[in-house]
C-alpha cells in the first residue's frame, strides 16, 4: 500500500495528544462520594502495580484512537495498485520538451523520473506483450519501434534525450494513431509534464489513454517575450521591451539585465508578482548594435527561459536610391528616416548606377520600369515590377479600398480607410505574392519575395491620391525601409526557437563560411547558389555566429526560448481530450484503488460510536 | 413517626430477643440468668415469660392463678444496665445507596427497643466530629416513642472523628454499660484512639461497621472526579474492571483491619450493610453471632 498524500499520517501526531489528556484528564465529571481515602488507596495500589492503566480496556480511549488512526490514514490517502488489464499493445509518448529539463525535489529532471518510470514498465512487460517508445518536443521520433525486445526498448527509452525545444505533441500523437490503428485495441501513455493542456481527439483508433505526468515544481521565473519598438517619442528611438512571468505561489524580486556579449549595458530591479507577469522596457542604446541579450537574475529550476535574444540592427547608415522624377513628397517622407542615406537618380541616369544597386538596401522606382531585376529589394510606386508573374491590366478609376493586412511589415501600424486613390493600376500578383491592400478591382499594394529577390508594388503613383496628406504615408516608407533591411521588430527571423531551422542569409560571393553555436562548437555553412543556408541543429539556446569566408565581420543569430506555454512549468492534474477530462495517474501505468472513502467512513462511524459510548456512560452515571 | 422506623410486627418479633452481655454488669435486672447484685429488688418493672431455671419467687402467682400461665416478675435494681448506642451522624452517613443514615437509624430504634424491652436504660449519642445533642437515658417501652422521634431529628452532617467524639463521650460518661458504635468508620485518623476511650471502665462495646452496597462494590464506570463529602478531598481515575477488582479487594482489607481492631481490644466487631433486611439481621444474624438471643 503506498499513499498520495503521506504528510496526512502526521495526524497520528494527535495520538500521543489523546493519551496526554487521558493522563491529565483536566475535565472529569464529578461524583461526591462517603470518602475517598478507599479509593485513594485503591487507585494508589493499582498504579503501583499498573503504570499503564489508563490504556487497558478503556472503551473511549480505544474508540478515539482508532477513529484518529482511520482519519490519519484516510487523509494520507492510501491507495493500492494493481496492473491494469492491459492490451498487451504499449505505445509510449516520452516528452522530452525543454519543461522536462526541470529539476524537481531530488534533484532529477522530469525526463530522469520519466525514463526510469518506462524503464520500469519495459521491465515489467509480460511476455507477448509489445512496446513503442515516440519521444517528443516539437516533434516526435521513434526512439524504438513495436517490439517485444526489452533490450531494444531500455536503448530506445535512453536515447530520448533532453532537448531546448517547445511541446508540440500533434505530430507525435497522430504519429501514436496510425500506430494504434492497426490494433483493435491499445494502450496509449502519455509520460509528460502536460505542457500541450489539450490532446487532439483520437481518431479512427480505439485505445486506453493514460496521462502519466511527471514534476510537482512551479519554480519558475522566466522572459517569454521580447521585441523593439520605437518609442512614442518625436527621436523615435527604439526601446527593447521583454516580458517576464512568475509562476512560483510568491511574489520574486529579480534583476533583468541587457547585455551584449559579455558586456552588462543595462540593469533593472523587478517584482514579479506571484502567478503574475511584468513587462521590462530598455532603451536601446544608441551605439550599441548587434544581439542583445536580456538575462534574469533569479530563474528559478527552469533555466531555459532565462536568457533571451533580440537583433539590433546591423548598420546604422540605411542606403535608398530613389530612381525617377523629381518628387518632393517622396523625398520628404524618406527625409525623415533617421541615418538615410538617399541618392536619387532621374529615370535617364539610372542604367549608369544599376550595377551598383546591390550596395543599396532599397531602390524605389517611382514611375519608370527598369528592365529586368535579380537580386535586391526594390519598390514600385505606380508601375508593375518586371518580375515574371506580375502583370498589369487596365486603369483602374476610383478604386474602392477594401481591406488590408495589417501584420505584414510593410503594411503594420497603418489604416488604409482615409486614403483616396484616383487613378490606379489593375496588377496580376503571382502565386508567390502576396496582396497587402486589395481594392474592389483588384491588388493595391502587393508584395513578392523569390530567390533574393524582394519587390513591393504599389498600384498608383502618389500624385494620382491625397496619399502624401496622410499620416499614413511616411509611416508607409519607414516600413518599408525596415522590410527592406529585415529589422522586423515581430517576425525577429535572426532569433529562431530551439529546434526551429535559422536561415542564414547568404552574400552573392563568397558562399561558404562557418557557424559557431553557442557552445563553441564550429561547423561549416553552404549556400550552394542560393541566397541563403539553412541551419537545422539549433539545439542550443544562445548565440550563433556565422561567418563567411573573406568576410571580417560575423552576424549573429540567436536561438532564444522564448514560449510561455513552456515556461509554465505548471504539470496539470487533467489534460484535455476531445472535450473530456484526462485524469493523471501520476506516475502510474497500474489501476489505482483508494481506501480513503472507506476508512473516512469508518473512522466518522467509530466517532459516532465514541460520542454514543460517551453519552450512555454520562446517563447511567 | 414510630411506624416509619420499625413496624410493629418487626418489635413483636424483637420482643422475643434479648441483648448479650459479654460480661456481668450491675444493674442487672433481677431475675435475669446473671447478675452481680441480689435481693435488692424496688421497683417493678415489667413482666416476661417464665424460663425454666429462673427463680420460683420472682413467679407472679397471681397471674399464674388468673392466665394459668407462669410469668415472672422483673424488678429495675437501683443501679441499672445502661446502653449506650453511638449513631455516626457525619456526611458520609448520608451517603450510599441505599442511604446509611436511614437505615442506622433502624438499627439504633431495634437497639433501642431491645434494650427498653429488657428495662435497660438506653442513651443515644449521635456524633460527627464532635458530640451533638444526645438523648438521655431512658427506659422502659413507653419511651420508644420518644426514641423515635429524638432519631428522626438526627440528620447527617460534619467529618467524623470519633477519637474526639469517644473522647468527650467517655469525660461525660460515668459508670459502665452496653456500647453500640454505629458508623462507616470512615475516620481518616482512624478509630483506634477513640475505641480506646472505653478500654477503661468496664464497658461490652460492639462495633456494627455500616456501608453502602455502592461503597462496597460501586457500580459506576468513566472517567471521574471523586470528591469527598466530607473533606472535599479528591481522587480522579478512570474506572476499569481492575480498578473495581483492587477497590473491593481495599474495601475488604478495610473491613478486615477494623476487625482486627476491634478483636484486639476486646470488642465486638459486626459488619453491616444498609441494603441487608432489617429483620433478617436482628432475628437470624445477630443471633448467630451472640449478639442477641
Amino acid at each position: 500500500m503506498s499513499f498520495l498524500w503521506p504528510a496526512g499520517l502526521g495526524f497520528l501526531a494527535l495520538i500521543p495528544g489523546i493519551l496526554l489528556l487521558y493522563f491529565l484528564r483536566l475535565k472529569r465529571d464529578v461524583r461526591v462520594v462517603s470518602s475517598t481515602f478507599l479509593w485513594r488507596k485503591a487507585v494508589d495500589a493499582y498504579r503501583v502495580n499498573r503504570p499503564f492503566q489508563k490504556f487497558q480496556n478503556h472503551l473511549l480511549l480505544w474508540l478515539q484512537l482508532i477513529a484518529v488512526l482511520l482519519l490519519s490514514v484516510a487523509a494520507s490517502r492510501p491507495y493500492a495498485e494493481r496492473r491494469q488489464r492491459t492490451t498487451g499493445i504499449h505505445i509510449v509518448l516520452l516528452d522530452h520538451s525543454a519543461s522536462m529539463s526541470v529539476r524537481e525535489e531530488g534533484g532529477y529532471t522530469r525526463l530522469v523520473l520519466a525514463r526510469a518510470f518506462l524503464r520500469d514498465m519495459v521491465g515489467g512487460l509480460k511476455s507477448g506483450e509489445r512496446m513503442m517508445v515516440i519521444g517528443f518536443s516539437d516533434r516526435p521520433f521513434v526512439a524504438a519501434p513495436l517490439t517485444s525486445d526489452r533490450a531494444a526498448l531500455i536503448r530506445g527509452v535512453n536515447s530520448v534525450e533532453p532537448t531546448s525545444r517547445p511541446t508540440r505533441i500533434e505530430e507525435a500523437w497522430h504519429t501514436a494513431l496510425s500506430v494504434a490503428r492497426q490494433f483493435d485495441l491499445s494502450d496509449i501513455y502519455l509520460l509528460s509534464d502536460g505542457g500541450f493542456r489539450v490532446l487532439p481527439q483520437l481518431t479512427q483508433a480505439h485505445a486506453n489513454v493514460h496521462y502519466i505526468p511527471f514534476g510537482k515544481s512551479r519554480d519558475n521565473v522566466g522572459i517569454v517575450h521580447v521585441e523593439t519598438r520605437e518609442s512614442d517619442e518625436a527621436e523615435r528611438r527604439i526601446e527593447i521591451f521583454a516580458r517576464t512571468v512568475n509562476r512560483r505561489d510568491q511574489p520574486v524580486r529579480t534583476t533583468v539585465e541587457l547585455r551584449f556579449g559579455d558586456r552588462l549595458v543595462d540593469a533593472q530591479a523587478i517584482e514579479i508578482p506571484a502567478g503574475g507577469e511584468r513587462g521590462v522596457v530598455f532603451e536601446r542604446p544608441s551605439q550599441e548594435e548587434g544581439m542583445a541579450e536580456i538575462r534574469l537574475g533569479d530563474g528559478g529550476a527552469f533555466a531555459a527561459d532565462d536568457r533571451a535574444w533580440i537583433p539590433l540592427g546591423g548598420s546604422d547608415i540605411v542606403r535608398v536610391v530613389l530612381v525617377g522624377e523629381e518628387n518632393v513628397f517622396l523625398k520628404q517622407a524618406l527625409a525623415m528616416i533617421p541615418r538615410l542615406e538617399l541618392t536619387v537618380v532621374a529615370p535617364a541616369d539610372f542604367a549608369k548606377v544599376r550595377s551598383k544597386l546591390g550596395e543599396s538596401d532599397l531602390v524605389v522606382f517611382d514611375g519608370p520600369d527598369p528592365g529586368p531585376l535579380e537580386r535586391g529589394t526594390f519598390l514600385f510606386l505606380g508601375g508593375v515590377p518586371p518580375v515574371p508573374g506580375f502583370g498589369a491590366g487596365k486603369d483602374l478609376e476610383n478604386p474602392t479600398l477594401l481591406k488590408w493586412d495589417a501584420e505584414h511589415p510593410l503594411t503594420r501600424y497603418i489604416n488604409f480607410s482615409t486614403l483616396h486613390v484616383g487613378k490606379a493600376i489593375q496588377v496580376t500578383v503571382p502565386s508567390w505574392g502576396r496582396t497587402l491592400l486589395s481594392s474592389d478591382h483588384g491588388p493595391i499594394i502587393s508584395v513578392g519575395e523569390r530567390a533574393g529577390l524582394r519587390v513591393a508594388c504599389v498600384a498608383f503613383r502618389i500624385l494620382d491620391s491625397d496619399w502624401p496628406m496622410r499620416v499614413s504615408f511616411p509611416i508607409f516608407f519607414a516600413n518599408a525601409i525596415r522590410w527592406a533591411r529585415e529589422e522586423d521588430p515581430g517576425s525577429g527571423e535572426r532569433v529562431v526557437r530551439p529546434g526551429q531551422p535559422l536561415v542564414v542569409r547568404a552574400p552573392r560571393e563568397p558562399q561558404s563560411g562557418t557557424i559557431l553555436d553557442p557552445a563553441g562548437h564550429s561547423s561549416p555553412i553552404a549556400a550552394a547558389g542560393s541566397d541563403h543556408a539553412i541551419v537545422g541543429d539549433t539545439e542550443k539556446i544562445g548565440v550563433y555566429r556565422v561567418k563567411w569566408e573573406k568576410r571580417t565581420s560575423e552576424v549573429l543569430y540567436a536561438v532564444s526560448l522564448t514560449d510561455p506555454g513552456e515556461s509554465d512549468i505548471r504539470v496539470p492534474d487533467r489534460i484535455e481530450m476531445g472535450g473530456t477530462a484526462l485524469e493523471a495517474r501520476e506516475g502510474s501505468a497500474f489501476v489505482r484503488t483508494e481506501f480513503t472513502p472507506w476508512l473516512a467512513f469508518l473512522g466518522l462511524a467509530v466517532l459516532i460510536a465514541e460520542w454514543l459510548v460517551y453519552q450512555f456512560h454520562r446517563g447511567r452515571a | 413517626m414510630r411506624q416509619q422506623l420499625l413496624s410493629p410486627e418487626f418489635l413483636r418479633k424483637l420482643e422475643q430477643l434479648e441483648i448479650v452481655a459479654r460480661r456481668p454488669f450491675a444493674g442487672r435486672i433481677r431475675g435475669e440468668h446473671r447478675s452481680v447484685r441480689r435481693g435488692h429488688s424496688l421497683e417493678f418493672a415489667d413482666y416476661r415469660n417464665y424460663i425454666q431455671g429462673d427463680d420460683l419467687r420472682f413467679v407472679d402467682w397471681k397471674i399464674y392463678a388468673r392466665l394459668d400461665r407462669l410469668f415472672l416478675k422483673l424488678f429495675m435494681e437501683e443501679e441499672d444496665l445502661f446502653v449506650y448506642i453511638l449513631l455516626d451522624a457525619s456526611h458520609s452517613m448520608g451517603m450510599g445507596e441505599p442511604l446509611k443514615l436511614p437505615f442506622a437509624r433502624k438499627v439504633t430504634a431495634a437497639l433501642a427497643y431491645l434494650a427498653l424491652a429488657g428495662t435497660h436504660r438506653v442513651s443515644i449519642q449521635p456524633f460527627d466530629a464532635g458530640l451533638r445533642p444526645y438523648l438521655p437515658a431512658v427506659r422502659g417501652r413507653g419511651a420508644f416513642a420518644e426514641v423515635s422521634t429524638f432519631l428522626e431529628g438526627v440528620g447527617a452532617s460534619g467529618a467524623t472523628d470519633t477519637r474526639s467524639a469517644f473522647a468527650d463521650f467517655r469525660r461525660r460518661l460515668r459508670g459502665s454499660g452496653l456500647v453500640f458504635v454505629i458508623s462507616d468508620l470512615f475516620d481518616r485518623k482512624g478509630i483506634l484512639d477513640g475505641l480506646k476511650q472505653f478500654l477503661a471502665g468496664r464497658f461490652d462495646v460492639t462495633v456494627l461497621h455500616l456501608l453502602s452496597a455502592d461503597e462496597e462494590v460501586p457500580a459506576f464506570e468513566g472517567d471521574w472526579r471523586l470528591v469527598d463529602v466530607e473533606d472535599g478531598g479528591e481522587v480522579a481515575l478512570s474506572m476499569t474492571a481492575q480498578l473495581l477488582e483492587g477497590y473491593t479487594r481495599t474495601v475488604r482489607a478495610f473491613r478486615g483491619e477494623q476487625q482486627g481492631l476491634c478483636g484486639r481490644l476486646g470488642f465486638r466487631y459486626l459488619p453491616i450493610r444498609s441494603d441487608l433486611s432489617l429483620e433478617g439481621m436482628f432475628l437470624h444474624r445477630f443471633r448467630e453471632q451472640g449478639v442477641l438471643r
